[in-house]
């Protein structure tokens, strides 16, 4: 789980239970008052409309106890019918029951019975003469005040209710006195329900649970509507345990009538026996708890809400950095050590993330340095002369220079992974082998023990399959640990080396031969015996010793020459370089003293020795400037791009090249190449420069005119045969540049591959051409040999050899 | 108006001659004996040519030029450099300079590269 999506869970989390515990201890509380509220609001207006209904109904009881008292209605009760007064007496009631009726809303009739329950006036005329003994009004209205129960009446269909009182002369009942009421009045009174909102019911219900007054809900109820509701119940309980002392009434939740969840109240109207029922529909009258909870809910919603948008900034804010930091590792771990986290936050993660910069930054120099470090040794690696191989310790050759390369004739990718055994000739021996194997069996063990060994003879074998004697220096590398991780060896090509200390030998031994000789003769002499055939002897062995000793000559010039090649180009170049400043210092001032000069010459013709003087200067200067190009030309080191190439092409190539040039000598060329020529691994270019400067130096030795003759053929003596190696090394190509030029003397012969040496005449060369070329020929494994004679001509061979695979061709 | 060029060298005869034949050439020549100078009379002359000898002392010509091209994107730069150091004129070249000269070389050669660079401008 992400450091944003724990903080931000904790956060909500902690944030939902107090908001949560918040709102409950207020919500329980404010639910409570605001129930405690609706209820007595509830309470309030059904004990209001029962007080009404009393009030509306005492009043109306009130008139008809007037009624009942007035002298008029007592004289006609007591009055006979047949009197002479009688008809008077009626007509005054008459008017005082119309007046009263008139002046009563709601009485629909006032009427007077006598003493049999028959109807003597009436404000409704009528019903005058009707007998009412058996009603209910005036059975009951005989003793005391009367209410009858609402009922439909009988004659007029009107919902009504009737009031009787009787009427009491001196403690003696005469009749009684009745109002008629519409209950319409009633109804209106008992069913405002003003404050009760769109639900809220009034009705009153008579001692027998039949409704009376009209439902808001239900049409037609008047003493149709049973109600037998827990409200009602409780009603018929109350009256049985209460009667009609005042007590208090809790609202309760129950089902109405209708089959509707309702909060509800009743009381008591006690002189009808009735019951009011205030009821209001659950929904409506909760509505505002309700609401109220929805305004909690909403409340802690919206809290949450902005929790969670605190809780999500805070975790970015905190996770943020972080993420950097994260991306940071992935970027350096994918090696991109320029990366920076780069916050400037001041809290922990901002340190942490500049640590890390400052770790990446270090990480970046300490590899740069290494990098440095190794590109050095890789410089150091691939300048050596020496071939350099290195082993793991299973003796598999791990990596090689670019000299053993060169020395062997593989390609990199031939040896990486091969054994090492492979670059070293097997010998029949078996001691020699033994010395071969110095990486691996034995030899290892000693060498690890050692650490080091130090000029042992071995061979190479180079890929030709051509022996090269080596003197070889080894040693293991351990890592830190002392564990072996590789072997590391160095071999020197001791081929010149091992050829002039063998000539030294064979010196030596030809002069300890001769000194013995000497010695002999000498005894000879002394015994006076001497013989022509030992001074003949005497005579042949000296002039071996000569010869040998000329050879020898040869082969310390060669090697002196090579090195002599590879110093003096070193030195020449630095020089060249140095000289380059002064030089062109020299050439702008005497170029401008000329410019200066000739534009003084037209007026005075004496100054034209200087003119010419500085000419001179300028001439010199430009000759320098030659010489420095070509000594940096000659010992800029190219790189060797070997080929498979075809000799007799490049020397056309040459001569195509040199075209113009030998036309405007006195020479002609001639060719006489082999053909089915194999073809040599060589630098077609470097191969072009050696032959064109021996073509251009035969040309320049015919001042006079002559003939080069060019010839190539196959040579399968061996190209090392010369120097004195076995005959089985391979083939080479001959190339044979002979002229008949002016040839070279005995003394110059020493001397024609030095560098600056040369006969020409000065500006015609600098004498690098010889030298070059004898280092091209060399480095391509090849040789080059030089006869001549003087006033007769000279004879150049050049030897190159040609890889076993493609004399097979 | 004259169009000035910077000489950059650390031989003195070398940058005298040079300021005197570009002056002969109507140019308003002046130099400096090292990298360090170099960079500041750029910044104080605005030059519209500078001749720039690779090897020098301390800070050498790649050095002084890539200073240069910091804060002159445009200047127009001929290396002048020894005939074995192609490579660092090659590098010179890369990092924008207009063209190289190899020393030694004569005035003939010089009038004609520094008129082809200011042309070229």
């Amino acid at each position: 789980m992400k450091i944003g999506s724990k903080i931000t869970s904790y956060f909500i989390i902690a944030v939902t239970l107090l908001t949560g515990f918040a709102m409950l201890s207020f919500y329980i509380p404010a639910k409570n008052n605001l129930r405690k509220e609706i209820f007595a609001h509830l309470n309030a207006v059904a004990q209001s409309r029962a007080r009404h209904i009393e009030t509306f109904l005492e009043t109306e009881r009130e008139k008809v106890v007037q009624l009942s008292e007035s002298i008029c209605i007592v004289n006609l009760l007591l009055a006979d019918k047949g009197s002479p007064g009688y008809g008077g007496k009626l007509e005054v009631v008459t008017e005082r029951l119309d007046g009263t009726e008139k002046a009563s809303k709601c009485v629909q009739e006032f009427f007077v019975m006598d003493t049999d329950g028959r109807i003597v006036n009436s404000s409704d005329r009528k019903s005058i003469g009707l007998d009412r003994s058996t009603n209910a009004y005036f059975l009951g209205g005989r003793r005391w005040s009367y209410i009858k129960d609402a009922y439909r009446s009988g004659t007029t269909g009107e919902k009504c209710l009737v009031i009787s009182v009787p009427v009491i002369e001196k403690k003696k009942f005469v009749g009684v006195v009745a109002a008629r009421f519409a209950l319409d009045k009633l109804d209106k009174i008992a069913t405002d329900r003003t404050g009760l909102g769109e639900t809220g019911d009034i009705y009153l219900v008579n001692k027998y649970g039949y409704m009376v007054t009209p439902s808001r809900f239900v049409k037609d109820t008047f003493l149709r509507q049973k109600v037998d509701t827990v409200s009602v119940r409780a009603y018929f309980e109350d009256v049985e345990e209460f009667g009609s002392r005042l007590h208090l009434h809790e609202p309760m939740i129950y089902t109405d009538y209708r089959g509707v969840r309702v909060l509800g109240i009743y009381d008591h109207i006690p002189c009808m026996q009735w019951c009011l029922v205030a009821e209001i529909d659950e929904k409506e009258a909760l509505a505002p708890l309700a609401g109220i909870r929805n305004t909690f809910i909403g409340i802690m919603f919206a809290i949450l809400l902005v929790a969670w948008l605190i809780a999500i900034f805070v975790s970015r804010s905190v996770s943020a950095p972080i993420r950097k930091l994260h991306k940071g590792t992935e970027e350096i771990g994918r090696g991109d050590l320029g990366y920076r986290v780069g916050t400037d936050a001041k809290d922990e993660i901002g340190q942490l993330s500049r640590a890390f910069d400052m770790m990446t930054g270090n990480l970046s120099k300490s590899l740069d340095e290494l990098i440095a470090a190794k590109d050095y040794t890789d410089k150091i690696v691939r300048s050596m002369i020496d071939t350099l191989i290195v082993a793991d310790p299973d003796g598999m050759i791990k990596t090689v220079n670019r000299a053993t390369l060169d020395l062997l004739g593989y390609t990199k990718k031939e040896l990486i992974g091969r054994p090492v055994g492979l670059l070293f000739a097997e010998e029949e021996e078996e001691e020699e082998e033994e010395e071969e194997m110095l990486f691996i069996g034995t030899r290892l063990k000693k060498l690890i023990k050692e650490g080091s060994v130090r000029d042992y003879d071995m061979t190479y074998k180079t890929k030709l399959g051509e022996k090269i004697p080596v003197s070889f220096s080894g040693s293991v590398m351990m890592d830190k640990k002392g564990e072996l991780v590789g072997i590391v060896g160095i071999a020197r090509d001791m081929r010149e080396i091992n050829r002039l200390m063998q000539r030294e030998k064979e010196l030596v031994v030809t002069a300890v031969a001769m000194k013995a000789e000497r010695k002999r003769a000498d005894e000879l002499q002394k015994e006076q015996l001497a013989g022509l055939n030992i001074m003949e002897d005497l005579d042949r062995k000296s002039k071996k010793l000569e010869k040998t000793y000329h050879e020898l000559k040869e082969i310390q010039n060669k090697l002196i020459q090579s090195e002599k090649l590879a110093s003096i180009g070193q030195l020449a170049s630095g020089v060249a370089h140095e000289l380059n400043n002064p030089l062109t210092s020299i050439m702008l001032n005497v170029q401008r003293l000329s410019i200066l000069l000739k534009k003084q010459v037209a007026d005075m013709p004496d100054l034209r020795i200087y003119a010419k003087g500085l000419e001179r200067v300028e001439r010199a200067t430009k000759r320098c400037k030659e010489i420095v190009d070509s000594l940096l030309t000659s010992y800029h080191t190219p790189r060797f791009e070997l080929a498979s190439t075809d000799v007799n092409e490049v020397i056309k190539e040459t001569l195509k090249y040199l075209h113009d040039q030998i036309k405007t000598t006195n020479v002609e060329v001639s060719k006489g190449f082999a053909v089915h020529l194999p073809k040599v691994e060589t630098d077609r270019q470097q191969l072009r420069m050696a032959f064109s400067n021996l073509i251009v130096n035969s040309c320049d030795a015919m001042v006079e005119g002559g003939r080069l003759r060019i010839k190539t053929r196959l040579r399968n003596q061996g190209v090392k045969e010369a120097a004195g190696e076995t005959a089985e090394s391979g083939t080479a190509v001959e190339i044979e540049f002979s002229d008949t030029g002016h040839g070279i003397s005995e003394k110059d012969m020493i001397r024609i591959f030095d560098p600056f040496f040369t006969t020409k005449a000065p500006g015609k060369g600098v004498g690098l051409g010889l030298s070059i070329t004898y280092g091209i020929i060399e480095k391509l494994g090849g040789t080059i040999e030089v006869t001549s004679e003087e006033g007769t001509g000279t004879t150049f061979t050049v030897l190159l050899p040609v890889k076993a695979q493609n004399t097979d061709q | 108006m004259k169009k000035k060029i910077l000489i950059v060298d650390d031989e003195k005869d070398t940058c005298e001659i040079l300021t005197e034949i570009l002056e002969d050439e109507g140019y308003d020549a002046s130099y400096s004996l090292s990298g360090r100078s170099a960079l500041r009379k750029i910044k104080e002359n605005k030059p519209d040519l500078v001749l720039l000898d690779i090897k020098m002392a301390g800070m050498d010509g790649i050095d002084t030029l890539e200073h240069i091209r910091k804060s002159e994107k445009d200047l127009a730069v001929v290396m002048m450099t020894g005939y074995g150091s192609l490579d660092s004129a090659r590098k010179a070249m890369q990092l924008g300079a207009l063209d190289y000269i190899t020393k030694p070389f004569d005035i003939k050669l010089i009038l004609s590269i520094v008129k082809d660079s200011l042309s070229r401008k």
